[in-house]
């Protein structure tokens, strides 16, 4: 969506605009999806926690505050916490069960963060220019909840050693998004199905 | 730029919070300096901006079905905070509307249920909002008035009453946390709400969207305290006339589940008819 689009739908969200909905869906719920689906890996349940995650854009629709992120990263947020939630709660079912998380989860496979979802093509662009590494760790963090002594604890790497990678991770994404803007879709006004 | 923010920048504190691997305090403390360091704002909008636009790399479109189901509970959501803002269009057919997937009617007795429950329902978010909404607060003088009528025929229905009244009363304590439990895949129609109280460590359920069970099943509640199961009690919702109704106290869960099980309940839960399940959200 474009700035302007973004601006208007936040509006029509806080206005309490019940149609705002749809548009919202039609632009976001592809990406929102695919995040949802790299964390719980079961269509099923992305699907559920897809609508679950939308249903929460509008009963918490008043909670959005534009001084503390982009509208995409409130619905980012609340998406994946519930992803991040549900994995957390399979624990206990685990538990329940005296069996171990990884063997319900594989929350330990650190190849998975970097399993890319067929359609993703313009990931394996940027594949090229971010070391696997940087990509694992901002993966980790970003879409599986990580804190930085999980990841060194868990991976062995050194506290300051995950910051640096993060940090150079955050500059190559920066530098490869500043040169192919065309891979940004955050400028880009999708047309949307109309109901 | 002042030095401060540039050495900040440079830390990689930032890169650390928008990537959300920052602990409780040192989020706050990033918040501050958002809120006082313009600088450090646009940094931030900056640094999100650039996770947005990886973000937005990936896509896998979900199936096309998904977009009516989705809408779908997006509309129930709104139409069920309809009662709570004062949408000029919102009219009394709202309330018994709702009551009428609940409840089978024969006669007058479920005529009384119906508009307690419905009164009950308005009344679990807030207090407040509902006695403002006048047209709901004429159907509860209604209530009220045939509830002094039933209690003069019937002490079933008056208890009945009193359940309700008490039930309210303690879902408006402040200590009260509500836990949606949405439906595991075997059970995706299924949705139960539990509400526990952290001070009195007393344990609601509501179970108006629980289906029917199977003969001779019931659901029992389990709560997870330091990853073990604790029985809550079993629940019915044919059986039982309360759909919102108390169960065991437990002290520190992190979790509740519903589990199919025999009549009367089982000693420990069958996984693999977990029906509902949600965690606490701290």
């Amino acid at each position: 969506m474009a700035e302007a689009t973004i601006d208007q739908t936040v509006n029509r969200l806080r206005n309490g605009d019940t149609t705002v909905m749809s548009d919202i869906y039609d632009s976001y719920a592809s990406t929102l999806y695919a995040i949802v689906l790299k964390i719980v890996r079961s269509e099923m349940l992305a699907e559920d926690l897809l609508q679950e995650t939308f249903v929460r854009v509008w009963t918490q629709r008043e909670r959005y505050d534009s001084s503390k992120g982009t509208f995409f990263t409130w619905m980012l947020n609340i998406a994946r916490n519930l992803s991040i939630d549900t994995i957390r709660s399979s624990t206990y079912k685990a538990n329940l069960d005296n069996r171990t998380v990884d063997d319900i989860v594989g929350i330990d496979e650190p190849e998975s963060s970097d399993r890319i979802i067929p359609e993703t093509v313009d990931l394996r662009d940027l594949v090229k220019k971010l070391a696997p590494e940087q990509r694992q760790i901002i993966d980790l963090m970003y879409f599986r909840g990580y804190t930085q002594s999980e990841i060194a604890d868990e991976y062995g790497i050194p506290l300051g050693t995950v910051k640096s990678r993060v940090r150079l991770a955050m500059q190559n994404l920066r530098t490869y998004f500043d040169d192919n803007p065309q891979n940004s879709k955050t400028t880009t006004t999708r047309t949307h199905d109309t109901q | 730029m002042s030095g401060n923010a540039h050495d900040i920048i440079s830390s990689g504190i930032l890169d650390l919070y928008v990537a959300g691997a920052l602990t409780a305090e040192e989020i706050s403390d990033v918040e501050r300096m958002i809120a006082t360091e313009p600088e450090i704002a646009s940094e931030v909008v900056r640094l999100q901006r650039t996770l947005e636009q990886y973000a937005q790399l990936h896509s896998s479109k979900p199936r096309p079905e998904l977009r009516s189901r989705v809408l779908t509970a997006v509309a129930e959501a709104q139409r069920a905070e309809q009662p709570l803002t004062h949408v000029p269009g919102a009219t009394q057919r709202d309330v018994p509307r709702t009551t009428q997937r609940t409840q089978r009617p024969p006669a007058r007795r479920s005529w009384l249920m119906a508009a307690s429950i419905a009164f009950l329902l308005g009344l679990m978010p807030g207090v407040y909002y509902f006695m403002e909404y006048n047209g709901v607060k004429s159907e509860l003088t209604q209530t009220q008035v045939e509830l002094a009528d039933a209690k003069s025929t019937q002490s079933v229905m008056a208890s009945k009453a009193n359940y309700m009244e008490d039930a309210m009363g303690k879902l408006a304590d402040t200590n009260v946390v509500r836990v949606a439990m949405p439906g595991m895949p075997i059970a995706k129609a299924s949705f139960a709400t539990v509400w526990w109280n952290k001070g009195t460590q007393e344990v609601m359920i509501d179970m108006h969207k629980m289906p029917e069970c199977p003969a001779g099943h019931d659901y029992q509640l389990w709560a997870i305290v330091d990853g073990k199961p604790v029985d809550l009690g079993v629940f019915n919702p044919e059986r039982d006339a309360e759909k919102l109704m108390k169960m065991h106290t437990v002290g520190k869960p992190q979790m509740f589940a519903v589990t199919l099980e025999p009549i009367g309940g089982s000693p420990s839960p069958t996984l693999e008819k977990m029906v509902v399940a949600g965690a606490i959200r701290s």
